[in-house]
């Protein structure tokens, strides 16, 4: 193998390669990022492109035509847009006691906002089924009153609330730290009331942060498994998720069939990541500039 | 109709008065009793040290930090629960605090925009938006956003954004400070000649005492909470009030001295003794350099370290009796050279007595 030898170079040329130089390793790192990410993602994506199309075009329409297929993915993608958006808002409130409240336990909430991240996903499903259950903590009450979370699109849709907090709460708290409260103060000398320094200044400075966050949560819980399909209850049609059908086909060594549907999820995925980052370019400042 | 009038007259030039001001940290007072009047017009600065107390007054006026106990009356209205939005103070930011978000025009135009009662129509808020930008002398920014900005640029849309609400009272804190050497001359200057132009009044927090004495009509020099003193520059420099003051403004070599019977006697002798006016005693004693001869002498205890022409003269830095000194050469004299041996002679001092 041979190295190639740096050759003598015209004065302006060399100028011009100590100008790129000036941040260093720039060839090797995009040469191990692009490796890397290639073994990483873009192989175990391709062979779930290429897969399906054992079956023929027929077959992959025939695959996603199955009602329960269908049923699965309207109930993964709905619960988890859903869900992704109740927690921005609440994300956007436990960031902002984290950062601007000074209170006894405070770092005790601080750590157990990061306990979903944490928790292995089972562990968190049994939990969340043992406190939902009919005869739950808070099961129980909610079925006096004619609540059924367990076993229902309900309980997908509390799970992955609960698997996707994290992201929001810690895309936003650093922005919202950084922001600090001197803006929201000029805003007030200027004669702003609360409410319009909140909406006109501080929401407008934290929209990338909250999005970035909405696009986290929503990507953590289309593919959370282990934590939704106890309190799910798993009923064709009603409460199955998306990712409990690939796993049922792959049981019955319908790969094909289940490559397929991930392949669904993985386009529908692409799309709302796709938006969310259409969104967020259209907030950049630049934009209008 | 009456109600606006009042609200131009009480625009213009307030007055400030603040009587007792008192606020604690914990049990620390940053502030402790301080009572200042600022006249309809006038210009004014807090200088002092960093933890002196200036920003939190500052901020005080502004409604946004409280006291402990003490008012502030702005114009003729009573400051007490008031908060920020309706006190119509401009207020610049140390950081400027622009919004990021928006370009140079929507921060200008903030202040305007979220009037709840008589906002003007979007022509007259952006007619007066470009009478701001034209004023601040940046026209050709308004599409901006701040990270596109200068940091003097920055602080001409601050500026143009606290005056947006017409201010009865313009507060800058340390407006200057994250500028280079020129630009902070050359901005201080024209903000001097804006605020005459506008006839607003206006106060400024500063540590820079340049600063101070170049913009402002009168300074109050603060220390650990309290006002020091309050004049003018002339004042503040010829007649320091104590020995924090003197020390604090202007240049000045200070030795401990001991005072008996009108003469002052400098500590181990290191300068010859002199005359002055104070009661017996330890003292501290302020020579400005303009007051320290120094004369060649072979046989002289200061050896000079530099020489640098000053003006119309020369400044010497001389070293000895393990202290440095800053002089003048006598009057007519040889001037010394780098490395000379000198004989130093104060021909004046400010003493402040030593309370033990």
């Amino acid at each position: 193998m041979s190295v190639a030898l740096p050759l003598p170079r015209q004065p302006g040329a060399s100028l011009w390669r100590r100008r790129r130089d000036a941040l260093p390793g720039f060839g090797l790192a995009l040469g191990i990022t692009l490796t890397w990410l290639s073994l990483i993602v873009l192989v175990p994506l391709s062979a779930l492109v290429l897969r399906p199309w054992e079956l023929g075009v027929t077959g992959i329409l025939q695959v996603l035509s199955d009602p329960r297929v269908l049923a699965a993915l309207r109930l993964s993608f709905g619960s988890a847009l859903l869900a992704a958006l109740v927690n921005l808002p609440l994300g956007l409130l436990v960031a902002w006691v984290l950062v601007r409240l000074r209170f006894p336990g405070r770092r005790v909430l601080d750590a157990m906002v990061d306990l979903p991240f944490a928790l292995p996903t089972a562990v968190a499903g049994l939990a969340l089924t043992a406190l939902f259950a009919p005869n739950g903590w808070l099961g129980a009450p909610l079925k006096a009153v004619g609540v059924q979370v367990a076993y229902t699109p309900l309980g997908v849709f509390v799970a992955m609330m609960f698997v996707g907090l994290p992201f929001t709460v810690r895309t936003v708290e650093p922005v919202l730290r950084d922001l600090g409260t001197e803006a929201e103060e000029a805003a007030a000398t200027l004669g702003a009331s609360r409410a319009q320094a909140l909406l006109r200044v501080v929401l407008p400075a934290l929209a990338p942060a909250l999005l970035t966050g909405f696009g986290l949560a929503f990507a953590r819980s289309v593919g959370e498994y282990g934590s939704v399909i106890f309190i799910a209850g798993n009923r064709p049609l009603v409460s199955e998720i998306a990712p409990l059908v690939i796993v049922q086909r792959l049981e019955g060594f319908d790969y094909a069939g289940a490559a397929v549907i991930g392949l669904a999820m993985l386009l529908l995925a692409f799309v709302v990541l796709f938006a969310v980052g259409l969104l967020q370019a259209w907030l950049r400042p630049e934009r209008r500039a | 109709m009456n109600v606006s009038l009042h609200h131009e007259a009480l625009l213009r030039s307030a007055g400030v008065e603040m009587e007792s001001i008192t606020r604690r940290f914990g049990t620390a007072a940053a502030l402790d009793g301080v009572s200042l009047s600022v006249r309809p017009g006038e210009f004014v600065a807090l200088l002092g040290p960093s933890g002196s107390g200036k920003t939190t007054l500052l901020r005080i006026l502004g409604g946004l930090d409280h006291m402990d106990s003490g008012s502030v009356t702005i114009g003729e209205r009573d400051m007490a629960g008031v908060p920020a939005r309706e006190r119509g103070i401009g207020f610049v930011f140390q950081n400027y605090a622009l919004f990021r978000h928006m370009d140079v025009f929507a921060n200008i135009a903030f202040g305007l925009r979220v009037r709840k009662h008589g906002r003007p129509s979007s022509a007259e808020i952006a007619a007066r938006v470009r009478q701001l930008l034209a004023l601040v002398q940046i026209p050709e920014l308004e599409r901006r956003y701040p990270d596109q900005l200068s940091g003097g640029q920055r602080q001409r849309v601050a500026l143009a954004r606290a005056l947006a609400i017409e201010p009865s009272l313009l507060l800058l804190d340390e407006p200057f400070g994250a500028l280079d050497a020129q630009v902070r001359k050359d901005l201080r200057l024209w903000l001097r000649g804006l605020q005459e132009e506008m006839g607003i009044t206006t106060i400024l927090v500063t540590h820079d005492q340049d600063e101070a004495m170049e913009v402002a009509d009168r300074v109050a020099v603060m220390q650990a909470g309290r006002i020091a003193q309050f004049g003018t520059p002339d004042v503040l420099l010829d007649q320091p009030a104590d020995a924090f003051v003197a020390g604090f403004l202007g240049e000045s070599n200070r030795l401990v001295c001991e005072v008996r019977g009108g003469i002052a006697h400098f500590a181990d002798a290191v300068l010859p003794s002199l005359a002055v006016q104070a009661p017996d005693g330890r003292a501290q004693a302020f020579i400005r350099p303009h007051q320290l001869v120094a004369r060649v002498a072979e046989d002289g205890a200061f050896i000079v370290r530099a020489v640098r022409p000053a003006g119309p003269g020369t400044r010497l830095v001389l070293s000895g009796a393990g202290m440095s000194f800053d002089a003048v050469p006598a009057a007519g004299e040889e001037v010394p050279r780098r490395g000379d041996a000198c004989a130093l002679e104060a021909m004046g001092a400010r003493i402040f007595p030593i309370l033990e």
